[in-house]
């Protein structure tokens, strides 16, 4: 997803909501204003029947009057935003109603102090006929007006209030009459104007005109928004079409997905049929390289076998020389010393007794060198014999056939005898130093195999001192052993030329090998890697040596038995611990 | 509540034809023989005066902190006065002055009115320029001769004072401001309402709740007329009247000023000279001196001007006696929690 489609669908997005907006009709907005309008006509209702029924009445409150004038204040002042001159119109109306109230306060407090006063005047006693008529002309005009409150009616009390007949105009309660009688002529003239005013504001003609501006202003809106959902219809077809276009795409692109996943299918089987092919040649040639590896490891030890004939034929020779040597003198030896003897049976047993004879014999077969010389020749053939025996017994040791498994083995023991069927091949050009560590456990191992390990080392030691001796020190192999935190540890050192630092990961290469042709083939630090990292889990590792020239390898093998081993059987790990050789 | 009202409203003309069904004994009642007996009219017709509604709860924590900030001298750019220095609540909702004494001393140009149920009026003032009380809070404050409040410094003063600043935002969403201080006073002065007053229960049908006098008072008041104007539950605050329709006052008192136009101030119209919003007459025995003016020190004094300049009538003494005892029978206190 490109940032470019993502702006586009953020302004895809905008422009709809925007035209959603913008083709909005007002419509809430003219609710709005037709509640208010609505509110407006309702209490204005209210203050115009309140007022009309008020205008003369005496047992009235004015407090229902406030309310819906209230009311209608607040109604007037939601308008004004929209309808500015209705407004006004109304504050001009509320003012009338707060005018009222005043207007009618007055008219009902003179109205009552009239009818009141004339009652009381009739009770006046002793009334003269014509104070009587006056009274009752002032009752009836005050009646008629209060019923029709006109100008003629006004005109009329006026005529009636305005006498001198003595009688009442001396009296108190004229007084108090006649200026009410005034006062509510002239309060109903206002009266009559302010409520002909009030009932002729033209607030339903300015409500009427206030839909009628709102009715356009919404149809403008409409259009204005009709335009807005052409747009909006525009961009949703569009929007449509691009849909159909991209479902369509996708379809498409869907169904060669799906040709193509076939086609894949089809040719996925075709090659898993070769790949099992390949598989099954694989593991031929897998098990072929096993067989071949086997067989390598078989001629490699045949090899080193063959190499040591000749050597331990030597090693045997020379001892088997000395044998045959001392054995040739006893057999000499034994013919003086049989002179001897059958001069002792001549003169001792037959009774031949001849002295001279026998001082020659004697003298002749020179007993003390005979004493001397053949138990000397005697005790050399049998050391001799040990000699060969030791070889031929660590010839049987180093060959010995154990199969392939791990045993507990004493590391020690097959280092010596390694070291003995060596020897002839480094004891003409190194001394072998052997530090062998007394507490070194037996370690689960198959000694065969690491027989030719250390074969291999000592061989490759002594053939690398052999080809460029130290010159200053004395040419020496140092092996030995140690148990470092629950691994063995075998050290094989060199004083020789050493190897350059960029063959290190090469050396353990099968068929790798620096020497000339013919005098190796290769295999030797190739089978003593897969012997120690694969049939042993140890690893083993090439340096320089700490000090001076040489090489070093380092073989460790864990002491404890492989993880497999210790779970199939419990007892392994509590056996390990009887396995410590004892120093 | 407004489509009660308005229900109420046209029930009107049912009631009213009962009205007239019962006029005539209505006007032998208006014909007098006050002193012998009183009947108010069988409940259910209609009456020019009502009881008050109940008082909301005058423990509301708004209510009480309004009732704080009442108290509050803070409210003023100098500290010296608090609206209750002019409004006292125990003492009848004013100050007992002639005219109130601002914050720095000087005199204001009306008297103090009542705040005790000013929420039932129409509108606020003498000269009703403010219809709301939030209004006339705010141009209380503001006033240089009152208390002389700059609202934002106002604002800030009130700030300092952590354990108000946590009171207002447990109460508000945006906590302490102006608007909420006068939200919060305006609260505290719509709770500032004394139903119970022995006429209102009288009204409400206890007629133990009164003697003989107050009833004949109520006779007088309604008779004489003062009831054309001081009628309702609030016994006035629901008109303008001119002071002075059956004689001129203020040419006989003289020395007139700006304050006596009255609502003309308001509206600029030459009907509305000397026009006052009519008061309240509800605890009016506690709330001397009288007028806007001040100029009447006792309600004697008050009853009798009116009566002679409003209603063109005299009165005598022992009418006097009744219409005292009858607006005496108006008062009432406002409860304890809010004092």
């Amino acid at each position: 997803v490109s940032a470019q489609g993502i702006a586009g669908a953020i302004l895809l997005l905008l422009t709809i909501l925007f035209l959603l907006r913008s083709s909005e009709t007002g419509q809430t907005a003219f609710d709005d204003v037709e509640t208010d309008l609505k509110l407006i006509e309702s209490h204005g209702t209210r203050v115009g029947v309140a007022m009309s029924f008020l205008s003369f009445e005496l047992q009235m409150d004015f407090d229902s009057l406030t309310e819906a004038e209230a009311d209608l204040r607040a109604a007037a002042n939601g308008i004004e935003a929209v309808n500015p001159d209705l407004k006004t119109l109304l504050d001009g109306q509320l003012t009338m109603v707060e005018d009222f109230k005043s207007l009618q306060a007055v008219l009902r407090n003179s109205r009552s102090i009239i009818e009141q006063t004339i009652k009381t005047l009739w009770t006046t006693p002793d009334l003269s006929q014509e104070a009587e008529n006056s009274l009752h002309e002032l009752e009836r005009s005050f009646l008629d007006f209060i019923a029709r409150r006109d100008p003629q009616s006004a005109a009329e009390l006026r005529r009636a209030l305005d006498i001198d007949q003595p009688d009442l105009v001396s009296s108190e309660l004229w007084r108090i009459l006649e200026p009410h009688g005034e006062t509510i002529i002239v309060y109903n003239d206002r009266m009559t104007l302010l409520m002909g005013e009030f009932f002729t504001l033209p607030v339903p003609q300015a409500i009427a005109e206030t839909r009628r501006t709102i009715s356009r202003e919404i149809a403008e809106a409409t259009t204005v928004a009709g335009r807005y959902r052409i747009g909006l219809f525009v961009v949703a077809v569009l929007l449509l079409i691009f849909s159909a276009a991209k479902v369509l795409e996708v379809s498409q692109y869907l169904r060669m997905v799906q040709r193509t996943n076939s086609e894949l299918d089809r040719r996925v089987k075709e090659r898993t049929v070769e790949l099992s092919k390949a598989n099954m040649a694989l593991l031929n040639e897998i098990h072929e390289r096993e067989n071949i590896e086997a067989q390598l490891r078989l001629s490699q030890k045949l090899e080193s076998i063959g190499q040591l004939a000749a050597g331990v034929a030597h090693e045997i020779n020379t001892p088997t020389q000395f044998v045959s040597d001392n054995v040739a003198f006893v057999d000499e030896a034994w013919a003086k010393v049989s002179e001897i003897v059958d001069d002792y049976e001549k003169s001792t047993i037959n009774g031949m007794r001849d002295d001279a004879r026998s001082r020659a014999i004697w003298e002749r077969s020179s007993p003390d060198f005979l004493r001397e010389e053949i138990p000397a020749a005697l005790s050399g053939a049998g050391s001799g014999l040990k000699q060969i025996s030791d070889i031929v017994r660590a010839m049987k040791e180093f060959s010995h056939p154990r199969g392939d498994r791990l045993e507990p083995s004493d590391l020690n023991a097959a280092i010596e005898n390694t070291i003995m069927v060596a020897r002839s091949e480094w004891k003409y050009v190194a001394k072998i130093e052997v530090d062998l560590a007394d507490d070194l456990p037996l370690v689960p191992c198959n000694v065969t195999t690491m027989n030719q390990v250390m074969l291999n080392l000592i061989v490759n030691a002594a053939q690398a001192i052999g080809e460029s001796p130290p010159e200053e020190e004395e040419a020496c192999i140092r092996i030995s052993t140690e148990v470092k935190g629950g691994v063995a540890e075998i050290c094989v050192e060199d004083n020789g030329p050493g190897i350059p630092e960029e063959l290190y990961e090469r050396i353990f290469d099968p068929f790798f090998t620096t020497k000339d042709v013919g005098k190796g083939t290769g295999q030797g630090l190739g089978i003593a890697y897969r012997v120690v990292t694969q049939m042993h889990r140890g690893t083993i590792a090439v340096s320089r040596r700490h000090r001076g020239r040489g090489a070093r390898f380092v073989v460790r093998l864990p002491i404890s038995p492989p993880a497999s081993a210790a779970e199939n059987d419990p007892a392994a790990s509590s056996s390990a611990d009887s396995l410590v050789r004892s120093a | 509540m407004g489509s009660l009202r308005f229900q109420t409203f046209y029930a009107m003309p049912f009631w009213f034809s009962i009205a007239i069904f019962l006029g005539g004994c209505s006007e032998n009642r208006v014909s007098g023989e006050a002193e012998q007996s009183f009947e108010l009219p069988a409940l259910g017709t209609f009456l020019p005066v009502s009881p008050l509604p109940g008082a909301p709860d005058p423990e509301a924590p708004i209510v009480q902190l309004g009732k704080s900030l009442f108290h509050d001298q803070r409210l003023s750019s100098n500290g010296s006065i608090s609206c209750a220095s002019c409004h006292d609540i125990a003492a009848g909702g004013d100050d007992g002055r002639v005219t109130s004494i601002g914050l720095n001393g000087e005199k204001t140009s009306v008297n103090a009115p009542t705040v005790l149920n000013s929420t039932f009026n129409f509108a606020q003032f003498w000269d009703g320029r403010a219809r709301t009380i939030e209004d006339q809070i705010r141009e209380t404050l503001v006033s240089e001769i009152e208390m002389g409040a700059d609202l934002s410094a106002m604002e800030r003063r009130l700030r300092r004072d952590d354990e108000l600043v946590s009171r207002f935002d447990r109460l508000y969403q945006n906590g302490l401001n102006t608007d909420n201080v006068i939200d919060a006073i305006a609260a505290y002065v719509d709770a500032l309402v004394t139903p119970g007053a022995p006429f209102d229960r009288f009204l409400n049908g206890d007629s133990t709740a009164v003697s003989k006098e107050v009833a004949a008072g109520y006779q007088l008041f309604t008779d004489l007329g003062c009831i054309s104007c001081h009628q309702g539950r609030n016994l006035g605050g629901n008109l303008f009247q001119t002071f002075g329709i059956m004689g001129d006052y203020f040419a006989d008192r003289g020395d007139v000023t700006i304050a006596d136009y009255g609502r003309f101030n308001v509206t600029g119209r030459e009907q509305d000279r000397y026009k006052f919003k009519v008061p309240t007459l509800r605890n009016v025995a506690r709330t001397a001196p009288y007028f806007h003016d001040g100029s009447a020190a006792t309600l004697e004094d008050a009853i009798k001007i009116m009566v002679q300049y409003q209603l063109g009538r005299n009165v005598e003494p022992s009418e006097l006696l009744l219409l005292v005892a009858f607006l005496e029978s108006l008062s009432a206190d406002v409860s304890g929690p809010l004092l």
